[in-house]
């Protein structure tokens, strides 16, 4: 049995450190995500199949997967649940989304709403293809 | 009864009362809104008080990690709820891992270790979550390095002060 060395009673200055380095790799990895171009659709995953839906139209989507039901609202170019029977909710109160990488997830219910995409992508597809 | 027999009657009896406050502490923190702080999903964490108290008291890892199973495999019995049961085994592992790694560091107090738990329990739930349900739930990174920051501290706060009878090693 190793004798261990206790931790102090009082706020150190790693402790500061520890504290602060998580706040910044917070805001950091939130970077990523905020200031990025608004996406173009979003892909709904359920259970082991998804669908894709663009964002620029506004639509009411209901979801069935594990035993769970899920309103999906596509609005103003951003997606967000709207209703869920689940027993924990976080997917409803997670808010709206509307940046590449961003997600909704319902646990419970195996069901990932994540935008993908982005305006230029798109503006160089419809330049650039040959049909 | 040998002495020696004494001393570990007297550690399973103090650790069941650990693991007790542990599962109550849990059932309590399941009313308490989510909304403190406006994180989906993310819990103030307070049976990692229990936890932390266990390891340091007894100075074994060991006693810390049955612990941890213990309230998950109870708390189970009582809920039922499957999914729960991944998630909490996989928090509470990552938490044990984390004690082996930074739980002897003196220079941290335990806003620091506590800090740290709270991301390994965090991260732990995370990739539960990404087992279930693919690499979208990656978008709650920064939700999880925030919230472990904050209840980290909060429960951090709450070991420093409490008395040294508790997580003192006898």
């Amino acid at each position: 049995m190793a004798v261990i060395r206790h931790p102090s009673r009082k706020l150190t200055f790693s402790d500061v450190f520890v504290i602060v380095l998580f706040l910044l790799a917070a805001v950091i990895s939130a970077c990523f995500s905020l200031f990025r171009d608004d996406g173009t659709s979003c892909i709904i995953t359920y259970g082991s199949a998804s669908e894709t839906f663009s964002l620029s139209e506004d639509r009411v989507i209901s979801v069935l997967s594990n035993g769970h039901a899920l309103t999906v609202t596509i609005k103003n170019g951003a997606v967000s649940v709207t209703e869920s029977d689940c027993p924990d909710s976080v997917c409803v109160n997670s808010g709206s989304v509307s940046r590449p990488g961003q997600a909704v997830v319902c646990v419970p219910a195996q069901v990932t709403v994540r935008v993908e995409g982005s305006r230029t992508d798109n503006a160089d597809a419809i330049a650039g293809g040959v049909s | 009864m040998k002495p020696a027999s004494d001393k570990r009657v007297v550690r399973v009896a103090e650790n069941a009362v650990f693991l007790s406050v542990a599962l109550i502490l849990s059932f309590v923190e399941s009313f308490l809104p989510a909304a403190i702080l406006p994180l989906p999903g993310f819990k103030i964490g307070l049976a990692n008080l229990a936890i932390l108290s266990v390891y340091y008291r007894t100075e074994r890892l060991a006693d810390a990690a049955v612990i941890s199973l213990c309230r998950c495999l109870i708390t189970f019995l009582l809920f039922g709820n499957v999914t729960s049961l991944l998630f909490s085994i996989c928090g509470g592992a990552m938490v044990i891992g984390m004690l082996s790694l930074a739980g002897r560091m003196r220079r941290l107090s335990f806003i620091g270790v506590s800090v740290l738990c709270a991301a390994a329990h965090n991260a732990g739930q995370l990739l539960a979550a990404v087992l279930l349900t693919g690499m979208a739930v990656l978008a709650y990174m920064p939700a999880l390095f925030a919230a472990s920051a904050f209840y980290g501290t909060v429960n951090g706060v709450i070991l420093n002060l409490m008395p040294e009878i508790i997580t003192k090693h006898k």
